[in-house]
């Protein structure tokens, strides 16, 4: 497992609307979210946060377009310039044929491209462990986590408070 | 053109390429040739004979029949395969009538085969059951098998002292003999044919002996104590036909007699005239029974009399006319309800078994259903069911020659009128048959006002189910008086092909095949007699397997070229059609498209090529080819492939057919042996194509027509298949395909096939006709 | 997307859950041990996946030849398996892909069994145009690889190499999909698990934690791969449909192909989905969570689905009366009144008129009657393969090579047998993976659980939201 040498406090909620809340006071609180856990995507979380919108569309795209280069590019290659054979008195340029293969090949690339890029940018894979904060977060409690490194105790006092103020359930921290 | 009159009762493979069919009883056969003998006297002022009555129809017919011969005087032939000699006297007397001696019958040049005599051979019977015989010697000749009355031929034999069989297997006959005396092949042998007047022809032998056998020559030349040995003999037996060959020195006249391989010393000269006694004759004719069911014996086209049965290329050869291998069937005749239904003679289906009683003997036999066959009679071929001969041959179908028996006279008859035929409840589990749709068009009158309605089977009322059939551009045929508009019809649909087979995807787009050569093939289905020598040739120059009964009857037969064979015209007497089917090499062929590995693709000079060591063996080649011309290796039918257990048998052998190193002898160096799990088919003898190519190259000229040709087209006996490059103007095939009787098969899905057919046209006369 | 729900739509959660009880309710089939019914079907399985190995093993050492193929119909109940199939797997594909972009939340409750379906389905699928060749050890001919031997390429024309990449691609992009829902749910059993279990599903998780950042990015990859997906699983059926509508044999050779057989795939697929999911909601006690208004959802699909099929039949029919079209117009009257005619009317009372009785409300919604159903439809749905491939084979252009099929115990048992296969995943998958999708289920429970919505709500939908939701509208 890997460490991030960082000491987290953080607050667990019972309901998705508690913690959307809870997120807006911090937002208008200037207060430094270091991340929100969820059992499951919650809507309104992302714009709340500021989260930008993910670049994996952009990437997909982009391999997606290679798959039909290459599908279509070797294929076309193959047949016109390295080995051209008759094919049931087919051109030796036989574009609608070409057609099927180039798709696979790119919806291919771009679903394996965007998911290894997921993985990739989101620090996971097989074998992979990411110090989680609390076993129920996957069950049913929503998680708002401040990273405490170098906050004085006033400012932990008010991250403090902040929590109990919006209805968190219960307040821990962990090293994690 | 020529017109052909067959009489018979059952569909013989010459009878199946006639005009006319007419429907004879076996016992008929004497009437018949009576009568005909009549018609024809009373055209050309001979007097009449007395003849026994012949069926109504027949009758009818032998009157035209007279009358197109007399039409045709010194023009036509009359031949006849009785063995009745009193029969064969008034076909003779026929043909004098007819002008035809010196013209069509040659006694110049005249056959020396078939000298034999089957009564000599009955007297020999009641010789050696005298005891009058000490010492007999069998050359060539398995008669304790194939002879008439062979039970009493093999009791008699029992008496001889001495008996010696020359043969190069064992058969029934050397296996009752106290010495075998095993010779060459002839192959391996020296020797001398004259078998037509005038012409004679030397044998060499091609390979060394392979086993330790003696010629049979040197075996006679042995026990007659001379010492020269056969080779010289022969020289010395042709020194006295050196002179007037116009050759100085002997040596010099035996090499080029050797390297020619026939010497014509000329025709000789007769003067011949009929001097017979036709009325005396008259009483020998076979007279017509009045017997429910008559049977009539043949010889088949593939395995003769039985000296073939152990030729695994000729067994698994399917029969021309009936279209099943590996045994012989009974053929039943077949009528037509008018509905919807083809029921057979005592409601027999293929493959059903009966128990069929012939002169008092009981066989048990596979009924076939025939069509054409004349209605209470049955055929059935001769050859079969031997049990001392190789292991291919052992105890396939069913023993005829054992109910063969001979006149009073001595003669063989090939018919009886004592026949009786059960059906059994059982069928042949494995039975062996590569078609099984027969009909391209059959007509009927119909119930309804003796309108003629389309005989091919019916599906809830609705006419003509396969009625379709009958407009599949597959078999065109026409007759001769109708050969114009079909040639004008054929014109038409052809520019219609042409029409829709422009609009292609890739418009524009056309591989000429103009620079190099464009391979062709030209097939006369005029001239195609179905005989079945291409298909067996191909097998030979191939390398295909033989994969025996058992699979065959799975529909797995293995042959590239098969002879399709459809009945057409009038259902109780149809006409047939022969249509020799190959790989077509097409185009735009639908096989190479869907192959995903590039096993198979187009040269460059028109053949469509198949690399069996790329072939996966996904089949949808196969399935692809509108002509159902691939075939698979479903099995380790070559024992090819390194699993050794998985071997096909063709006959319960122990060894595995193609593991014998004598079979493998057989195999062509040229060709490659295909392993289970690969697509084969017709190559248009690739490999002969790259040996002229070669043979061309090497002598730094063009290539010729004569420097390539196909396994099928050398064997063609009807020179039907013709093959070339029709990019060569000289050749005959770029003349003939575009002969106005041309056409390709099914062309309208714009395949575009390299082989081109040739209208069948029968010759009818016009009054026989609707 | 709003959290306004029309109040006309019933709850696709019932029993009043909390988001903890749903956790329990889906995690504990893989936390239990197995049940007495759950060991018998496995050992059932299990026995067919072992006859399947074997007549495999016997295919391959004797030869294709142990089958009843012949030189006039190549391809039988082999490639009658392969298309079925592929079929049954594009239900799987859409409900997770189509329905997430037509936004039908009743596809949570179902759709991570129906990927595992999907993903089983074209496993049992690949293994057919694999052990159909003739020379299988070659397989390895089939990819474009450099080689020293010209190198020499694979025909790219061929439909049969289209399949190689649609297949494998389907396959891989199913897998994914897949399995990317899966990790949430992996990580929620990983939580709950100790030992061995604990290291098990820790692997399988792939290190998920639920932190905000890498929801958005799992969200808008699932968006992406569902709308890559769709065109994915109609052409994927459609190369399929390739493999006899490029050919020149009439009745294959025909463009109406392409949707007849995605419309049908779809139709077979839901019918396996309905098969499998009455199953297992009954012995894994999920009825809360794939209620009736799911059954009666994809019954509606299938009723739609199969209508379709029946029109495309209809249409064959006509457009083989209406081309004048010699050969096409014998090809539909040897369907009808040829040898195999027992196999169209087969096809027909299963396709076309059975799935008709779910214009009845009654008869949509009820769990016997869906079950049998099901099965009809597979059966009719493989009757229909069966006809396309081995009727029109047995009569084609030329009279004379016409010939019947049937087929070895070989084949009988590879057919059998990869049920076999299909059933040992699946059940491997039930008792190692969360069915549903524990994750979507919770983010529908407040729009569609019904103590928040439907006659039995207690509480109603929370209007809070509402302020926060006209902020933005940039997320789905």
């Amino acid at each position: 497992m890997r460490s991030l040498n960082k000491n987290i406090l953080f607050g667990l909620y019972n309901d998705e609307t508690e913690l959307l809340g809870a997120i807006s006071k911090a937002k208008k609180a200037h207060l430094d979210i270091f991340d929100v856990y969820t059992p499951f995507p919650v809507h309104g979380l992302d714009p709340l946060l500021g989260l930008e919108e993910s670049r994996l569309h952009q990437a997909g795209f982009v391999f997606g377009l290679t798959g039909t280069l290459t599908a279509f590019g070797f294929m076309s290659w193959a047949f016109v310039k390295d080995w051209p054979i008759i094919f049931g008195g087919k051109p030796h340029w036989p574009a609608p044929s070409f057609i099927p293969v180039t798709f696979e090949l790119t919806v291919l690339f771009a679903a394996i491209g965007m998911v290894v890029s997921f993985y990739t940018v989101c620090g996971m894979g097989p074998g992979i462990k990411n110090p989680t904060l609390d076993d129920r977060i996957t069950d049913d409690k929503f998680c708002i986590a401040f990273d405490t490194s170098g906050l004085n105790s006033n400012e932990l006092d008010e991250i403090n408070s902040f929590l109990a103020n919006t209805g968190a359930s219960e307040i821990h921290t962990k090293y994690i | 053109m020529s017109r052909h009159y067959q009489v018979e009762s059952g569909m013989s493979l010459t009878g199946s390429n006639a005009d006319h069919r007419i429907l004879v009883k076996p016992s008929e056969q004497g009437a018949a040739i009576a009568n005909l003998y009549n018609e024809v006297a009373k055209l050309t002022g001979g007097s009449s004979i007395s003849a026994p009555k012949v069926n109504d129809a027949a009758l009818g017919m032998l009157k035209k029949a007279a009358k197109d011969l007399v039409e045709n005087k010194g023009k036509s032939l009359v031949l006849s395969g009785s063995n009745n000699t009193s029969e064969q006297v008034i076909i003779n007397a026929t043909n004098a009538l007819l002008g035809n001696i010196g013209t069509t019958i040659d006694f110049n040049e005249y056959s020396n085969r078939r000298q034999g005599s089957d009564s000599d051979y009955q007297n020999l019977i009641k010789e050696m059951e005298s005891g009058a015989v000490s010492t007999i010697i069998f050359l060539d000749a398995n008669p304790v098998f194939d002879g008439a009355n062979n039970a009493k031929f093999k009791a008699a034999l029992a008496k001889v002292g001495t008996k010696v069989a020359i043969t190069i297997a064992m058969n029934e006959t050397a296996n009752v003999c106290n010495y075998v005396a095993p010779c060459h092949h002839n192959l391996e042998s020296w020797g001398d044919a004259n078998p037509v007047a005038g012409n004679y022809s030397l044998v060499q032998p091609t390979i060394a002996p392979l086993f330790d056998t003696r010629q049979a020559e040197e075996s006679l030349l042995v026990w007659s104590d001379n010492t020269m040995n056969y080779h010289d003999y022969l020289m010395e037996n042709w020194k006295s036909m050196q002179s007037g060959s116009g050759f100085a020195s002997f040596q010099s006249f035996w090499d080029n007699c050797l390297h020619d391989g026939v010497f014509s010393t000329g025709a000789t000269n007769n003067s011949v005239s009929f001097s017979g006694d036709v009325n005396a004759a008259a009483s020998g004719v076979s007279q017509p029974a009045n017997a429910p069911l008559e049977i009539s014996i043949y010889e088949s086209v593939n395995i003769g009399a039985g000296q073939y049965a152990n030729n695994p290329w000729l067994m698994e050869m399917p029969d021309p006319v009936l279209r099943t291998v590996w045994g012989n069937y009974i053929s039943v005749p077949v009528n037509w309800d008018g509905i919807n239904n083809y029921t057979a003679f005592e409601n027999l289906e293929d493959g059903d078994l009966v128990d069929v009683d012939i002169n008092g003997k009981k066989v048990s036999c596979i009924a076939m259903r025939q069509f054409g066959q004349f209605p209470g009679t049955v055929s059935i071929a001769l050859g079969y069911g031997r049990e001392v001969v190789g292991l291919t041959g052992k105890n396939i179908g069913t023993n005829i020659n054992a109910l063969l028996e001979a006149d009073n006279k001595g003669y063989t008859q090939y018919y009886s009128t004592q026949v009786s035929l059960k059906k059994l409840s059982k069928k042949d589990p494995n039975f062996a048959c590569v078609q099984y749709h027969h009909t391209m068009g059959v007509t009927d009158n119909g119930k309804e006002e003796n309108k003629v309605i389309n005989a091919d089977e019916k599906i809830l009322g609705y006419k003509g189910f396969q009625g379709s059939l009958t407009k599949r551009n597959v078999i065109r045929r026409t007759n001769l008086n109708e050969l114009p508009k079909a040639v004008t019809e054929l014109k038409e649909e052809r520019a219609e092909f042409k029409r829709l087979n422009d609009r292609t995807l890739y418009p524009g787009h056309q591989y000429k095949y103009t620079s190099g050569h464009h391979w062709n093939m030209f097939v006369d289905l005029n001239s195609c007699t179905g005989c079945g020598s291409c298909t067996v040739a191909c097998m030979a120059e191939n390398n295909v397997p033989v994969v025996g009964k058992f699979e065959v009857h799975r529909h797995h037969e293995m042959t590239w070229l098969r002879i399709d064979r459809y009945y057409y015209g009038d259902i109780n007497n149809p006409n047939v059609v022969y249509q020799p089917l190959m790989c077509h090499h097409c185009d735009n062929a639908p096989c190479e498209n869907v192959c995903p590995v590039n096993a198979t693709n187009h040269s460059s000079d028109g053949l469509n090529q198949m690399t069996y060591n790329r072939c996966i063996g996904t089949r949808y080649c196969a399935n692809n080819c509108p002509y159902k011309v691939r075939r698979f290796n479903w099995l380790d039918y070559t024992t090819a492939d390194l699993f050794g257990i998985n071997e096909n048998r063709i006959n319960g052998e122990e060894l595995p057919f193609y593991a014998d190193n004598l079979t493998r002898m057989v195999l062509n160096p040229d060709v490659t042996v295909r392993s289970r799990g690969v697509i084969e088919k017709c190559s248009f003898c690739v490999q002969r194509i790259q040996e002229g190519k070669l043979t061309a190259k090497r002598e730094e000229r063009q290539l010729h027509e004569n420097d390539v040709k196909t396994a099928c087209q050398t064997a063609c006996p009807t020179g039907a298949i013709t093959f070339g490059d029709r990019n060569n103007k000289e050749s005959k095939i770029s003349k003939l395909i575009h002969s106005p009787m041309a056409y390709r098969v099914i062309e309208e899905v714009n395949i575009d096939p390299n082989v081109v057919y040739s209208m069948k046209v029968t010759n009818r006369s016009e009054e026989t006709i609707g | 997307m709003g959290a306004y729900v029309s109040p006309v739509r019933e709850p696709l959660i019932i029993g009043n859950k909390t988001y903890h009880q749903i956790t329990e309710d889906i995690c504990s089939p893989t936390e239990k041990t197995p049940t007495k019914q759950f060991v018998i079907g496995f050992i059932l399985a299990a026995t067919f996946l072992a006859l399947y190995v074997f007549s495999v093993t016997w295919t391959v050492w004797v030869g294709i030849g142990s089958w009843n193929l012949n030189r006039t119909i190549g391809w039988g109940w082999d490639i009658t398996n392969f298309v079925w199939w592929v079929g049954i797997g594009h239900a799987g594909t859409l409900i997770s892909a189509i329905l997430l972009l037509f936004r039908q939340k009743w596809r949570t409750g179902v759709n991570r069994a129906a990927e595992a379906m999907t993903i089983f389905a074209v496993i049992c699928a690949g293994q057919f145009p694999i052990i159909h060749m003739g020379r299988v050890w070659m397989a390895i001919f089939i990819f474009p690889y450099p080689n020293t031997r010209g190198p020499l390429w694979t025909n790219f024309n061929s439909p049969l190499f289209w399949d190689v990449f649609a297949i494998s691609t389907y396959f891989t992009v199913s897998l994914l999909f897949w399995y990317t829902g899966l990790v949430p749910d992996f990580a929620t059993v990983r939580d709950r698990a100790s030992g061995w279990r604990r290291k098990l599903y820790s692997n399988l998780a792939f290190g998920w934690t639920g932190s905000a950042k890498h929801w958005q990015r799992w969200e808008s990859l699932s968006l992406v791969l569902a709308g890559l997906s769709t065109p994915l699983v109609l052409s994927v059926h459609t190369i399929v449909s390739f493999d006899f509508a490029t050919s020149v044999i009439p009745g294959w050779h025909t463009t109406i192909f392409p949707p007849y057989f995605v419309a049908g795939a779809i139709f077979s697929g839901f019918a396996m989905v309905q098969t499998l999911m009455l199953v297992c909601r009954k012995t894994m006690k999920l009825e809360d969570y794939i209620t009736l208004e799911h059954i009666e959802s994809m019954n509606k699909v299938i009723l739609l689905t199969g209508t379709i099929v029946g029109v495309a039949y209809l249409t064959e029919l006509f457009i083989a009366w209406y081309s004048g079209y010699l050969y096409e117009q014998f090809a539909f009257y040897n369907r009808v009144f040829g040898p195999y005619w027992w196999s169209y009317f087969g096809m027909m009372g299963c396709n076309v008129i059975s799935p008709q009785i779910f214009w009845v409300k009654k008869f949509r919604r009820s769990i016997f009657i869906t079950f049998f159903m099901s099965i009809f439809i597979n059966i009719g749905m493989w009757f229909e393969r069966f006809v396309i491939i081995a009727t029109t084979l047995a009569r084609d252009y030329l009279p004379s090579s016409w010939s019947y099929y049937s087929p070895t115990w070989v084949e009988i048992c590879l057919f059998l047998g990869s049920l076999g296969l299909f059933f040992t995943c699946f059940l491997i998958f039930a008792r190692f993976a969360p069915v549903v999708a524990i994750a979507e289920i919770k983010s529908i429970l407040k729009t569609a659980g019904d103590n928040y919505i439907g006659p039995n709500a207690v509480h109603a939908p929370h209007h809070d939201t509402h302020s926060v939701e006209e902020d933005n509208h940039s997320h789905h």
